[in-house]
């Protein structure tokens, strides 16, 4: 069978229904279009609240909350407009100092430590890279507990103050980003040492 | 704390919680990334479409879906499913924790495709062409080639995901604030409440330390299992 279909191939071409060329065509209208038709739907679907919100982001007010929801629309700046005023600088500059200054903490304190345990590994050196990992399933609001409580005995700001401080609505203090910050920082620093590390190893 | 009556259905949340999450994105997922294993027109246009949800802050994540998806008068679920005869549900009232959870498993299926689409890619490819010139049908082939391969991207997924998720915080936050009672509340959430508003930091504090016990004790017997089946096999990655 196989040494027929080498043998005739110019054959192929003129429109004889032949076993092969009868497979070819199947195959290529049959369950692998039904599979991409599939992935299609399933990456709209788990695309379509981002691309819902994008949309909502230019509708007006009135269009945003709507019964049934609207598609077509007029669009408008104004939200963005309202957003750029309302002084998101502060927050944006928060979260960029936050970001950059405890990734730069992260990298200073998980290089070295990863060189150290990767150069001369301790004794259990997994138990030690399981410790560092363990901090990163404390839930955040218990490791801000003990932060808080610190905050309050130091009594550099009120008690109430304090506890202002570290509500998690965003209002843009010092105190309260350094409590997520430190935090941060030491979660971080676990989930890349031991990467690193490993890098380290292979590639000595 | 074990005397709370607050404690345990909390708890249970949380496992809930923790263990649907995962078990759905993995399931999810892995069907996600065997679609996107194959050739189509608009493989990678899909996959990006398909990412998005992870790179989305988590946040704004748990609004999109509160307000725009499962508001009772104005949510797109609702409006969808109008034809169908359902009327004007409050999902997130109604189904709190389950609403909760949509929300997370839209946010973590991405990471699990991508996981285990890329246990996929680094699957040799002459094993499964000999296996196929063997005879094996496509069930076959999957069950005895392609999942033993993937297996281990599974566990590491799972685990990856299952220690994220303990922490979450925000998507309850948003979405619920634990309620109606306590619900929705997961423990990381049920902290919260009983140090900033119910000013009850010895206790919060101790329901921190159970939590990283219980979890260290999880993970641990998972990690090994993940130390053991990557070091097993070098050419995992």
């Amino acid at each position: 069978m196989s040494t027929a279909t080498t043998n005739n191939k110019p054959k192929k071409a003129v429109p004889q229904t032949s076993d092969g060329v009868a497979i070819k065509r199947k195959s290529n209208w049959g369950p692998g279009t039904i599979w991409s038709v599939v992935a299609w739907v399933a990456g709209i679907v788990f695309f379509f609240p981002v691309l819902w919100m994008v949309l909502t982001g230019f509708k007006q007010e009135a269009d945003a909350y709507s019964d049934p929801p609207k598609l077509f629309f007029t669009p408008t700046l104004d939200q963005y407009r309202g957003v750029l005023d309302s002084g998101i600088g502060t927050a944006l500059l928060n979260s960029a100092f936050a970001t950059i200054v405890s990734t730069l903490l992260v990298l200073l304190l998980g290089v070295p430590a990863a060189f150290a345990l990767s150069l001369r590994p301790v004794k259990k050196t997994k138990d030690v890279l399981f410790f560092f990992i363990s901090t990163k399933v404390l839930p955040v609001v218990a490791a801000i507990v003990p932060l808080y409580v610190i905050v309050g005995d130091i009594g550099e700001h009120r008690f109430e103050q304090a506890r202002r401080r570290c509500s998690p609505v965003p209002s843009g203090h010092r105190r309260a980003d350094l409590g997520a910050f430190s935090y941060v920082r030491g979660s971080w620093m676990l989930s890349v040492l031991p990467r690193t590390r490993t890098a380290a190893v292979i590639d000595p | 704390m074990f005397r709370d009556s607050q404690f345990r259905p909390v708890a249970l949340n949380t496992v809930i919680m923790i263990v649907g999450t995962v078990l759905i994105s993995v399931i999810l997922g892995l069907f996600l990334a065997l679609l996107l294993d194959r050739k189509f027109i608009g493989r990678s246009l899909i996959r990006t479409l398909l990412i998005t949800p992870s790179l989305i802050t988590p946040v704004a994540g748990a609004l999109i879906w509160k307000t725009t998806m499962f508001d009772p008068v104005f949510g797109l679920i609702n409006f969808a499913l109008c034809p169908f005869g359902v009327g004007q549900i409050d999902w997130v009232s109604r189904f709190p924790l389950a609403a909760v959870m949509t929300n997370l498993v839209w946010q973590w299926t991405p990471f699990m495709m991508l996981l285990i689409l890329a246990g996929l890619q680094s699957m040799p490819k002459d094993i499964a062409e000999a296996a196929r010139v063997d005879g094996a049908g496509p069930f076959k082939l999957f069950r005895e080639l392609t999942f033993p391969h993937l297996r281990r991207f599974i566990e590491l997924g799972a685990v990856l995901g299952a220690i994220y998720l303990v922490n979450t915080f925000d998507a309850v936050y948003m979405m619920t604030s634990g309620g109606p009672g306590v619900a929705s509340a997961n423990l990381p959430f049920y902290i919260y409440q009983r140090a900033f508003l119910g000013f009850d930091i010895g206790q919060a504090a101790a329901m921190g330390v159970v939590t990283v016990v219980a979890t260290i004790i999880v993970s641990t017997l998972a990690l090994r299992l993940i130390f053991k089946s990557f070091s097993g096999n070098e050419e995992a990655a």
